[in-house]
């Protein structure tokens, strides 16, 4: 069975390759994320059916089958968002381009960067009513605490240091 | 029994790492990357001793290898990530108002610095920042992917 995910994910992979990644539907992370998600709930399902009802299966199958797509689906959305938008990686590159062209780095392009994905990402939080806002003041919602508290826990575990934005 | 011997290691590999960030100053991807293939490597002796090299053997390898890569991804995204420290800054302050004027832009730049500077992507010579190799080889692998993406640029104007 193994060997069938193994296929698909060689074949998913190309078709990214040669129609996908020039698709405009999939450049968004919500696209792309479908992209990867429908798949692997397919997957899933056809295994838990041959499994469950055919018996045609054994469970070290099923299991080895969901997290080798799995390891290759958050491998892949891992990369795609981190070249879509990592602001360390995008300040990297305006160190790099300052060094290019001999001058020194423009921390004001960066704070502008900066500027921009932190509004777009409070709008993103607004829109999937993580966050409430009453005259410029920004709270959590209770599906946003809900989220705080999955983060913290795992914040806690890390020992991480969380950055203020004020 | 498979899900158990993967579960029961991934957590011992959380609850480890968590003992070792709060007592050596390490990054904390390249720790649990230690601590969790130390595991695996057990996890593997122990699947091969009784399974041999099987389909239950590769599941619980596979599926130990997965737990601890959403892991990475999922704590990756909770220190780094601008919505995640929003979320947590909102969850210990209640309530904070951001307006352009009050909210310090600079000090995100500064953070993500200091994290390039600690972990030797960037090095500041007379006060002015440079990219060590690594930095350079993670900058064009990065670019090689945006373009393999077909992502937009956000501040480049060549291709270096």
């Amino acid at each position: 069975m193994f060997y069938y995910v193994l296929i698909f994910i060689l074949i998913q992979f190309i078709s990214y390759m040669l129609i996908v990644r020039n698709l405009y539907i999939f450049k968004s992370e919500k696209g792309i994320f479908l992209y990867h998600l429908i798949p692997g709930l397919l997957i899933t399902a056809i295994t838990i059916y041959l499994w469950f009802i055919l018996k045609n299966t054994v469970l070290a199958d099923l299991i080895l089958c969901i997290s080798l797509y799995g390891i290759y689906a958050i491998s892949f959305l891992e990369l795609w968002s981190l070249a879509q938008g990592g602001y360390s990686l995008s300040i990297i590159e305006e160190i790099r381009i300052a060094e290019f062209e001999c001058r020194k780095p423009d921390i004001n392009k960066l704070v502008s960067i900066g500027k921009i994905k932190f509004t777009n990402r409070i709008q993103s939080l607004l829109n999937k009513k993580i966050l409430l806002e009453e005259k410029g003041n920004f709270e959590l919602t209770s599906k946003g605490r809900l989220i705080f508290t999955v983060l913290n826990f795992v914040h806690w575990l890390v020992n991480g240091k969380y950055q203020h934005i004020k | 029994m498979i899900v158990i011997y993967s579960a029961l290691f991934f957590s011992i590999s959380v609850i480890v790492h968590s003992i070792v960030q709060r007592y050596i100053k390490c990054n904390s991807v390249i720790s649990f990357a230690i601590i969790s293939s130390f595991f695996g490597l057990i996890l593997f002796w122990k699947s091969y001793l009784e399974f041999f090299i099987s389909i239950q053997s590769l599941s619980i390898l596979f599926s130990y290898f997965f737990m601890c890569e959403l892991y990475i991804f999922f704590f990756t995204l909770i220190m780094s990530s601008i919505s995640a420290n929003l979320i947590l800054d909102l969850g210990f302050n209640k309530k904070i108002k951001i307006s352009n004027e009050i909210t310090n832009y600079e000090k995100m730049v500064d953070a993500r610095v200091a994290r390039l500077l600690n972990n030797k992507f960037l090095i500041e010579i007379d006060g002015i920042l440079k990219t060590t190799n690594k930095g350079r080889v993670l900058n064009k692998t990065f670019l090689y992917l945006k373009k393999f993406f077909r992502h937009k640029n956000l501040i480049c104007k060549k291709n270096l």
